[in-house]
């Protein structure tokens, strides 16, 4: 080999050399340096997360409905456990176990000796369950309970046992128990563990109630240990904004409480009771049967996550009445005293008899009387007189097939058919509330209209929102006008005739005495609609009304679904709708007239 | 000279950092000492808090009454004044 043969392999070989650092170093730069520098800035700085406290939930007096309060995360460290693991797995189920909740359905009726069986199935398999995650494998440290209340940490830590500690973390408190419970949602974890709201409002204001989690990187030395004059550098923790809600606590109570003694004196599988203020949208109070208890979420079904008032439609029968009213009155197609001509018997309409509740028929009776009455045959006259094409387009304005704009998650709003999907007997059938699908609060919001002179309310639950520094007031829109102020004002009136002479309406043995008061108010029996037909058994009892009837401040809507005892409206969802306004009347001392 | 000076600098500023540094030590102490005073009190404060809402809960404060044998009138007398409560005598 000649000198410049040898010089040339030394060529080759240093490019060889040259094009492996290279690549290497290309490796290392551009393919795997982002984790390299992760890795890097992993040895040489510490980095904690300071998480942020989510904010609070308040009432519009400022009391909490949902808060924060301290917990303890219970962990182990495996390697300096000395006691065998069963017995510290019955020691920790024993005290623990007090903290899994006992779910019945509501009404059920449960004997000392059942719920005594339950916790001690609870405890065993809690125990179960201890047992199994200090025996894993190949872990060092094991997180064994979440959420340990203060008490319960006091009592595990007397124990003495060696190898358990906790670390404080944050859990949400509702002082009102489950109050409101569909309305609030709850704080779940997301797929990483960190916390989440889901459902109602903490769900729909997630990002301003859990604010922004801080930061702290300090420099350590090649032991780990933090380098007092090292670098720092901090990113400050920015808490949650609170909350303040439109609702109000005492009527909220209220209005649970009245809406559970209807439920269970009329043996209803549920209900919906709203109280909003026409004007501005505020609701006030919204209660909900079944409810959960939100610090317990996971032990329940979650079918009751969602807030049926939104989430669930329904045919809203006869309380759909006095929308179509008003859409004939507002289009000058009849007055108050227009007397019906096509009401002295039932009506044949597209190959259907049209009767009336009681199959009572009332010749000549006038549009008032029409709803006092709560007459099919008189409201099939209303729809002639004001044209499909009309109907169907004041059913649109009035909401239904839209979002009322709700500050909730989970808004269910029910498609409204097209006009040419409606056979005649669709059309008379929908001027007394069948064949459309509505959920209660765009039936709330409808109604809004009719009590504030014309014009749709927004409803919502947030009146403010406020940080450390600020309180943002928040605006709700009015919405657009949907009948005139003379209009809403004549159908009021005409639902007052409706609260007070109705004949089978709101029993007065059962409903408190308030003659002083001028109430608009109309009731509803709606058969339930399943797969394709009618349910032979089971309606839909509603009542929506407002008051004062000169300058309405509060509209009420009260639903119970399917109740057993008697299936009528007025009869069953009428006693607890004026409980509610007998309590507001009292509450913010409403004087008669 | 100069490296004569830059040595006497030297160790001035090491004597300085090290005074800096014990004066600092102290300071730091009682830091933490009121640190986990301030710490105590926000917890001590927490627990307050805490037990006070449970106190002013509306639910529990109403079953309280319900069960010291309060209960709700289903009717109220709406009293309607016949003539003036009180009239100038002239």
């Amino acid at each position: 080999m000649n000198f410049t043969t040898k010089t040339r392999l030394l060529y080759v070989i240093f490019g060889i050399v040259f094009a492996a650092i290279i690549s290497r170093l290309f490796y290392w730069q551009v393919i795997s340096g982002e984790s390299m520098a992760a890795q890097a800035e992993d040895q040489h700085f510490y980095t904690l997360e300071v998480p942020a406290k989510r904010g609070e939930i308040l009432f519009s007096n400022q009391i909490p409905l949902v808060s924060n309060k301290n917990a303890f995360l219970l962990y182990s460290n495996l390697s300096k456990i000395k006691n065998t693991k069963s017995e510290i797995a019955e020691a920790l189920s024993g005290i623990l176990y007090t903290q899994i909740p006992f779910v019945a359905t509501s009404g059920a009726q449960v004997t000392e000796e059942e719920k005594d069986k339950f916790l001690k199935s609870s405890k065993e398999e809690l125990e179960k369950k201890l047992e199994k995650r200090l025996n894993l494998k190949n872990a060092i440290w094991v997180n064994l309970a979440h959420f340990v209340p203060r008490l319960s940490k006091e009592k595990i830590s007397s124990l003495k046992i060696n190898g358990l500690d906790f670390t404080p973390e944050d859990t949400r408190d509702y002082p009102e128990g489950s109050m409101a419970a569909q309305l609030t949602g709850f704080v779940g974890a997301n797929r990483i563990g960190d916390p989440k709201g889901y459902f109602g409002l903490e769900g729909n204001y997630d990002r301003e109630l859990s604010g922004k989690p801080g930061v702290v990187k300090i420099e350590k030395d090649a032991f780990g240990r933090p380098i007092a004059i090292g670098s720092e550098e901090r990113q400050e923790k920015i808490d949650g904004s609170t909350l303040i809600t439109t609702l109000d606590r005492s009527v909220q109570l209220f209005t649970e409480s009245n809406l559970a003694k209807g439920v269970s004196d009329w043996k209803a599988t549920g209900g919906t009771a709203i109280v909003m203020d026409p004007i501005s949208g505020a609701i006030i109070a919204f209660a909900n049967l079944p409810k959960y208890d939100q610090a317990n979420f996971p032990y329940y079904e979650s079918k009751l996550y969602k807030n049926p008032g939104i989430a669930d439609l329904y045919e809203p029968g006869s309380i759909f009445k006095p929308l179509v009213m008003s859409a004939a009155l507002n289009e000058a197609k009849i007055t108050p005293e227009t007397r019906c001509d096509k009401c002295a018997g039932p009506r044949f309409v597209g190959g259907y008899y049209i009767h009336t509740f009681n199959n009572q028929y009332h010749p000549n009776l006038t549009m008032t009387d029409t709803l006092v009455n709560s007459d099919n045959t008189g409201m099939t006259f209303v729809g002639e007189k004001l044209g499909f094409d009309n109907l169907i387009s004041y059913v649109r304005s009035f909401g239904f097939g839209e979002k009322t704009g709700v500050d909730m998650e989970e808004e269910a709003i029910g498609e409204l058919r097209k006009k040419e999907n409606f056979y005649e007997i669709d059309k008379a059938t929908l001027t007394f509330g069948q064949g459309v699908l509505v959920n209660a609060l765009q039936m709330v919001r409808a109604f809004s209209a009719l009590a504030n002179g014309g014009y749709l309310a927004t409803p919502h639950l947030v009146e403010s929102i406020k940080t450390d520094d600020k309180n943002i007031k928040l605006s709700w829109p009015k919405g657009k006008r949907v009948v005139s102020e003379e209009t809403a004002r004549t159908v009021s009136e005409m639902m007052v005739h409706v609260c007070n002479e109705s004949p089978t309406h709101f029993p007065k043995d059962r409903v408190p005495f308030l003659a002083q008061y001028r109430i608009s108010c109309k009731s509803g029996t709606a058969q339930i609609a399943f797969q394709g037909k009618y349910k032979e058994k089971g309606t839909t009892a509603s009542v929506i009304g407002y008051f004062p009837t000169d300058k309405p401040k509060y509209l009420v809507y009260v639903k119970l679904n399917e109740p057993e005892v008697r299936p009528w409206g007025s009869d069953t969802a009428g006693p607890v709708f004026f409980a509610i306004v007998r309590d507001l009347i009292n509450y913010y001392g409403i004087s008669p007239n | 000279m100069i490296i004569s000076g830059v040595v006497i600098l030297v160790m001035f500023l090491s004597v300085v950092r090290v005074i800096i540094a014990n004066a600092s030590v102290e300071a730091s102490e009682k830091l933490k000492v009121l640190d986990k005073k301030i710490n105590a009190l926000a917890a001590e404060n927490e627990l307050r808090a805490e037990k006070l809402r449970v106190k002013e809960s509306l639910s529990a404060l109403s079953l309280k009454a319900e069960k010291s044998g309060f209960f709700k009138v289903g009717n109220y007398v709406i009293a309607e004044p016949k003539g003036p409560v009180a009239a100038v005598i002239k």
